[in-house]
């Protein structure tokens, strides 16, 4: 079964200077369609690159980066966009620019070229509602908690329908309920509706909830070594129906 | 630590019989590694100081000869006992790893060999990770969990801390490791 995202031997370094830091080295990983895999690693161990390579958003340096098995290379954003659309990409730092009024304003956005404001903003508020945030859809992002912030952030990457989710450090700053209601949102996607959810996270009891966990360092990802989700380790959460 | 505490904790639950306990005993301390046979031996443990009594009790059930059942209940005591270690201050357990022998007891010329077992072990950590959170299936907390419901999610996280702990220290370890190869490459160049 072709993985719905997949980063074959990518490597991406930075320099500083004349000093060059290798950030990902080698990096090998599949992430199939209702798989949740978490990545932990310390600050400074390239989870951010990692993220924003396997979302297309930055280009390895060597190595590819595959989306349902066509090479994101290949089909950069401006030639392919419905391609990238397919990708999620959870921007937990919010609108880059003050234009929005509303919350829901800046969830509908994804959506104006598709749809008609009146449609988007409908829309907005249904995936607000799905998360359980609704009562921020007044509200502007500044006002926001942390653990609001973060789930806007998700509905804003959702709100499109994404097949694959990446997400950078969606539970920093979070206690652990708020922590626990992000992760078991995200377990719930790639369970219910077969998304393939990418995210790292800072701390390892983030990632109790995925079905693979792995850890970057030097470079290097180690990852548990199970095959791919075989329905073993799906949880029922309350008021789910058992298949 | 033996298990007798936990075996008395799970009693004053809910009395039960041995085999019962020990099913008991998997499903809510399994991180502990207790096998079920010590669970026979804390219980006679437990009878023996009075903290447990045993009752024959052909009405719930026999065994497959026919013998009626042993089910097992804590006495006033073993509660008072239980209670008094619940609340009781706990020393931080020290954790002693082969490892840390083998890399106190090594030279510079075995640096080499071990970074790959610091590898190996990072790598048997992350699938020891994932086997645990196999094994512990908490159910994500929410505001209306109950404490049931959260002392598993907590205690899934101690142990994950643990690993991560591990691995952290593993990572740091292989970066010494290699600035100490490099430096001595450098001084000693082939």
């Amino acid at each position: 079964m072709t993985p719905q995202l997949s980063l074959e031997e990518v490597c991406k370094s930075y320099w500083r200077g004349s000093h060059e830091t290798v950030v990902l080295c080698d990096v090998s990983l599949d992430v199939h369609a209702g798989e949740f895999v978490a990545v932990w690693g310390k600050r400074g161990a390239g989870k951010t690159t990692l993220a924003l390579v396997a979302a297309g958003l930055e280009a390895p340096e060597r190595g590819r980066v595959c989306f349902e098995g066509r090479d994101l290379a290949r089909r950069p954003r401006g030639r392919d966009p419905q391609l990238h659309e397919g990708i999620g990409w959870v921007q937990r730092l919010g609108p880059q620019s003050g234009d929005f009024r509303t919350v829901n304003d800046y969830v509908a956005l994804p959506l104006l070229g598709k749809h008609s404001p009146r449609q988007a903003r409908r829309r907005a508020s249904a995936i607000l509602k799905r998360l359980g945030v609704a009562d921020c859809a007044g509200e502007r992002w500044e006002s926001l908690t942390d653990g609001e912030h973060t789930l806007v952030a998700l509905a804003h990457a959702l709100v499109r329908e994404p097949r694959v989710l990446v997400a950078d450090d969606p539970t920093a700053n979070l206690n652990v309920l708020q922590r626990e209601e992000v992760v078991g949102l995200l377990r719930r996607a790639a369970d219910e509706e077969g998304l393939a959810v990418l995210i790292t996270v800072p701390d390892m009891p983030d990632a109790a909830y995925a079905n693979r966990i792995g850890s970057l360092s030097d470079g290097r990802l180690t990852i548990s070594t199970e095959p791919p989700n075989t329905g073993a380790d799906v949880i029922h959460f309350p008021g789910q129906q058992s298949a | 630590m033996s298990a007798k505490h936990a075996i008395l904790g799970l009693m004053i639950e809910r009395p039960g019989y041995g085999y019962e306990l020990a099913q008991r005993l998997q499903e809510r301390c399994g991180a502990w590694g207790w096998e079920k046979s010590g669970v026979y031996s804390a219980l006679d443990q437990l009878e023996r100081d009075g903290h447990v009594r045993s009752l024959r009790e052909k009405r719930l059930g026999a065994t497959a000869r026919g013998a009626p059942r042993v089910i097992y209940e804590a006495t006033p005591e073993g509660r008072n006992f239980f209670r008094d270690w619940l609340l009781s201050p706990t020393a931080p357990s020290p954790v002693r790893q082969e490892l840390d022998l083998k890399i106190l007891l090594s030279g510079s010329e075995d640096l080499p060999r071990l970074i790959d077992l610091t590898w190996a072990q990072e790598q048997q950590c992350i699938d020891d990770l994932r086997e645990l959170t196999r094994a512990i299936q908490s159910r994500p907390l929410v505001a209306t969990s109950t404490w049931h419901e959260a002392r598993a999610v907590l205690q899934r996280d101690a142990e994950i801390k643990l690993l991560q702990v591990r691995i952290e220290w593993l990572q740091d370890t292989r970066k010494v490791m290699k600035q100490m190869l490099e430096r001595s490459r450098e001084r000693w160049p082939k």
